[in-house]
């Protein structure tokens, strides 16, 4: 002070008032007199301390700029007041200054001018940090999600507010509202009302302290939307505890509002479907206590809920169940993953079988923190399920026994069901076929001709049908199928039932069949057997076969070929040229020769060029045989009553044909027929040759056998007849001994001729079963009256009745007349009255004769020992005879060849008897006879 | 040789003509009808009794043999209904051919063999 002081003296010739100048030099403000050209003058402690002390201001300041300045304004007279400027200190450090200076309003100039330099380097420091701060705790408060402000207390105007007030309310905020303009803000309480502007929390806040904390009030926002904030406010005191303001913090609740609301309606409908829901639904925790449980669950267990909620199943149920369920709980637990059971357990005394589905529950951490089940009854389910599996089993079992292939198909064209019998056909399993189109399983040849038929059945209609069908295994077959609609509740097609049966073999056996039936027509069309083995040839192509051929065997042993047949002649020339120029040798060990010689059957199913090249007999042979391309043979023998007559050769060629077991057989068949049509053509010659000679034969045995039996019978009539007119004439020159030894020689002579008659009568009948048999009795009508012929018939009977002690009466009426053989009409009539004459047991012996509408009757009737109806059934029959009839001669033929006539004639032979009382014999003829012959 | 025996003891109109190469047969019945007082002729064969008829007055009946050498039974008669002079002569036919041979001729009467005579008698009373 002191030093400056004196300094300043030594400097300035300016006047020291001691006060002053002490109060000058204490002053805590910086002062110092400055001369014009900058230096310090005087300056007080402060102003030294700033290190102003003599040193000029371009020294002092940090910018020399500064005090050029600062200087000329002074020179200029100008007055600075709180100029900012930079101190350059002693000890290097700035400081920062406010400048006021003032020159002298002197005569003598404005020098030396006062300054005074105010340091404010601490003031600025604070005043910046300040700024600081404010501006962080502005960032913070604009970064801030939720609202804040501050107000004045009491008036409620805004001290500090961040952006979130206008974005979360949607509306211009004014500081200077006090707490009556809350008022502009439209918020109500949960009960509807309006909220007042001193109850707003920040107003209370600041009205009575209070610290509101989560205050929801719900608003209609500034651009009219709703909105729920949530609100916070609490007072701000100072440090004698007198509110100066209040907080206020909100936050837009709006979205957590729905979402809550959201929540709580979820849960409801949650909590509605566990409750409503059929299924027994839990949730334990990890110890096994049930957290939750539906109605469900107390049906089902019998307890009310809040006997369940809280506790373990074993303190609910039995142990054994308990410890069951926690098994599965512990395994859901540990595994972390779901799992699904089936169990069965008594319920009011039924079984029912539950399905469970148990399921971990987990935190946000992913922690398993329960397990929830849900148990569904599914004992109707399973019970519906088993009978559907049985039916299935059932039906399955069924079809499966069944030859015919069984199949269900939908509407979509997919199977649904096969029986055994169509996976074995197509070699598929059920699973290679169930769920399949019809064209994956068929094929798409077969299935585009199933293809109609499977439209009219989807369209109601049941269908039948055959068809060829060419599958996707290759296989050509002939199907018969039904295809039958199956009709769904509401009566739409939903499926088809098909039935398939493979009847391949069925129409190839009904080809053969009717081949064959032709081919028996053709060969019994003719004994001309060359002609018909032609014609069979030509059947045989191409039905059978490209070619047939057919060789016979010669009386001499030597084979020809009688026909050959081809579809083209050409082909036909061809085959007979190539016999000619290539015959086969009789003993090839293979072949035509072969199967003549053994009698054995060939087939060559495929054949192979080498098979060809072995037949062959040279290059060219061998070229022809190629051209004709050969591809399956059949040599077959035929035979007759163990010879080989010939053999039919089929062969293969162009057609592609392969000859398998089942051609061999028609072939064979065939053969057979063809050797007994040759076999009966030569019998058929050889018979007509015997019944030719035996014809002959007959014819010269009647006439040799008849001849000398005339000249017998003639002889024996002649002696009679003479004798008897001895007799007349009466010999009185002849003894009664000698008369007595004539009429024992004439009773010698009679019986001569009755067994005459009777050799006569044997030969007849012989010859008439000769020609029976072999159908040459021909009758010769001619106008005949029985009324008349039988008593004529009858008559000649008058010896032998005589004889036998029998009496003979006819009975006729009017005349019965009718077109008849008469020779044969009376060979019957006679064959009768000479059986009832014989048997009639000496009784009388009745003949009539009778017409009736259009047919004649004759009967004869006697009362002998009668017929025993076993007898009478076989009477008519060749060589019968009755039991009675074995007291008497007879070949056993005379009503054999009466009913013979009768038959020729349209008529009828009768017999009715009754034993001991006699026998009556009838034959009725048509009165006009059909000219015929007895076959 | 002439086989054919001639007798004339009542003239030809009622003489019977009997045609049989059988000897035997032929002989039985030709003494059998001349027993019965008929004047008859023989012939073996058709030929011989084709020649007789020719070179004689006409018998009132035919005895006809059908099976015979030389020539049949059935020649002979188709022969007679050629000729006018003979075609009006009633004919028998006897044979042991079966009658299914005797009806080929239109003969008046067919009579098997072996003969009964009374049959013979018969059809000699009714035509001569």
């Amino acid at each position: 002070m002191n030093e400056w002081a004196s300094a300043a003296a030594d400097g300035a010739p300016i006047e020291r008032p001691g006060v002053i100048d002490e109060l000058l030099e204490e002053a805590p403000v910086a002062a110092q007199a400055i001369a014009e050209d900058g230096t310090t003058l005087w300056a007080n402690r402060a102003a030294r301390e700033l290190g102003a002390s003599g040193a000029s201001l371009a020294e002092l300041f940090d910018d020399p700029g500064e005090a050029a300045e600062l200087l000329g304004r002074l020179r200029r007279g100008e007055a600075v007041r709180d100029l900012p400027a930079r101190l350059c200190g002693a000890d290097g450090a700035v400081r920062r200054v406010r400048i006021s200076a003032r020159a002298q309003r002197r005569e003598s100039g404005p020098f030396p001018a006062l300054v005074y330099l105010l340091d404010v380097t601490e003031r600025e420091r604070l005043a910046d940090e300040l700024a600081r701060q404010r501006r962080r705790l502005d960032a913070v408060l604009r970064a801030m999600p939720s609202a804040v402000a501050i107000v004045e207390a009491p008036s409620g105007r805004t001290l500090l507010a961040n952006e979130q007030n206008q974005r979360i309310l949607r509306m211009e905020l004014s500081p200077r509202w006090g707490v009556s303009d809350y008022g502009r803000l439209t918020g109500f309480h949960a009960d509807g009302r309006r909220v007042a502007p001193e109850e707003w929390p920040v107003a209370r806040s600041i009205a009575t302290g209070e610290v509101v904390r989560g205050e929801v009030v719900r608003m209609l926002r500034g651009d009219g939307s709703e909105g729920f904030i949530c609100i916070n406010s609490a007072p701000v005191r100072d440090e004698r505890g007198r509110i100066v303001a209040g907080v206020v913090t909100f936050d837009d609740v709006s979205e957590q509002r729905r979402a809550q609301e959201n929540l709580e309606e979820s849960e409801k409908r949650l909590q509605a479907i566990l409750e409503s829901s059929s299924s027994v639904i839990y949730l334990k925790d990890l110890e096994g206590r049930h957290l939750l449980v539906n109605r469900q669950y107390e049906t089902v267990s019998g307890l009310p809920r809040a006997r369940i909620v809280g506790k373990t199943d074993a303190e609910i149920g039995s142990e054994e169940v308990a410890s069951a369920f926690r098994s599965t709980d512990l395994r859901v637990i540990e595994s972390g993953a779901p799992i699904q059971i089936e169990h069965v357990f008594l319920q009011q005394g039924a079984a029912r079988t539950f399905l469970t589905v148990k399921f971990p529950l987990r935190d946000g951490a992913g922690r398993v923190y329960a397990v929830g089940g849900m148990s569904t009854d599914i004992t109707d389910r399973k019970r519906a399920e088993d009978a559907a599996r049985d039916g299935e089993r059932q039906l399955r079992l069924i079809t499966d026994a069944l030859p015919v292939l069984v199949g269900l198909v939908g509407a979509d064209g997919r199977y649904r069901f096969v029986n055994r019998a169509y996976q074995d056909w197509f070699g598929r399993t059920r699973d290679d076929i169930i769920g399949k189109t019809l064209a994956d399983v068929l094929g798409d040849e077969a299935a585009r001709v199933v293809e109609p038929h499977v439209a009219a059945v989807l369209a109601g209609r049941e269908v039948t049908f055959e068809a060829d069908m060419h599958y996707g295994n290759g296989a050509r077959r002939t199907v018969s199928a039904t295809y039958v609609p199956q009709r769904d509740a509401s009566g739409a097609v939903g499926a088809f039932v098909a039935l398939v049966s493979d009847v391949t073999e069925q129409r190839r056996a009904e080809d053969r069949a009717r081949f064959l039936a032709e081919a028996s027509t053709i060969l019994s069309s003719s004994l001309e057997h060359e002609t018909t083995l032609k014609t069979l040839a030509a059947l045989a192509v191409p039905r059978l076969a490209d070619w047939c051929g057919v060789e016979i065997v010669r009386p001499d042993g030597s084979s020809e070929q009688l026909a050959v047949a081809h579809v083209d002649p050409a082909k036909v020339e061809l085959a007979i040229e190539l016999r000619r120029r290539y015959p086969q040798p009789a003993h090839a060990p293979a072949g035509l020769p072969s199967v003549l010689r053994t009698g054995r059957s060939e087939i060559y199913s495929d054949v192979s060029d080498e098979l060809v090249a072995q037949g062959a007999r040279d290059p060219e042979h061998l070229g022809i045989l190629r051209d004709i391309g050969i591809r399956s043979v059949i040599i077959v023998p035929m035979r007759a009553r163990g010879h080989v007559v010939g053999a039919i050769t089929l062969v293969s060629a162009e057609s592609g044909r392969r000859f398998g077991a089942a051609d061999l057989a028609l072939a064979e068949e065939l053969a057979a027929r063809a050797a007994l049509a040759i076999d009966n053509a030569a019998l058929y010659r050889e018979a007509q040759e015997a019944i030719s000679k035996r014809d002959d034969f007959l014819s010269v045995a009647s006439h040799e056998l008849r001849t000398p039996l005339t000249t017998l019978r003639l002889q024996v009539d002649g002696v009679l007849r003479a004798a008897a007119r001895k007799r007349l004439d009466g010999d009185p020159a002849a003894g009664a001994a000698i008369e007595a030894k004539v009429e024992a020689h004439l009773a010698r002579i009679g019986k001569l001729g009755a067994q005459v008659n009777r050799m006569g009568a044997l030969v007849d009948q012989l010859l008439d079963v000769s020609r029976i048999s072999a159908g040459r009795l021909a009758l010769d009508p001619s106008d005949v009256d029985l009324a008349e012929l039988v008593p004529e018939i009858v008559g000649r009977f008058g010896d032998e009745a005589e004889q036998a002690g029998a009496s003979l009466h006819v009975v006729t009426g009017g005349p019965v007349r009718g077109r008849w053989d008469r020779n044969r009409i009376d060979q019957v009539v006679t064959n009768l009255v000479s059986n009832a004459v014989k048997y009639g047991a000496r009784r009388p012996v009745t003949v009539r004769v009778e017409s009736e509408g259009g047919l004649a009757r004759v009967t004869v009737q006697d009362q002998g020992v009668g017929i025993s109806p076993e007898d009478q059934a076989r009477i008519f029959e060749r060589f019968e005879r009755t039991e009675a009839a074995r007291n008497f001669s007879g070949l056993g033929l005379g009503l054999w060849i009466s009913k013979q006539i009768v038959d020729a004639h349209g008529g009828r032979i009768s017999v009715s008897s009754t034993p001991e009382a006699g026998t009556i014999f009838a034959i009725e003829l048509p009165t006009a006879v059909v000219e015929n012959q007895l076959s | 040789v002439t086989e054919i025996e001639t007798e004339t003891e009542t003239g030809t109109d009622h003489m019977v003509l009997v045609v049989d190469d059988d000897d035997d047969i032929r002989e039985t019945l030709c003494e059998l009808l001349r027993d019965e007082g008929h004047t008859v002729v023989g012939s073996e064969d058709g030929a011989r009794a084709l020649e007789y008829l020719r070179g004689h007055p006409p018998p009132c009946l035919i005895i006809l043999d059908l099976m015979m050498p030389v020539m049949d039974g059935w020649e002979l008669f188709r022969r007679l209904q050629e000729d006018p002079k003979l075609s009006a002569v009633p004919v028998v036919v006897v044979t042991a051919a079966g009658e299914q041979r005797a009806r080929s001729i239109p003969a008046r009467q067919v009579i098997p063999k072996p003969l009964h005579l009374d049959r013979v008698l018969e059809a000699v009373e009714q035509n001569c």
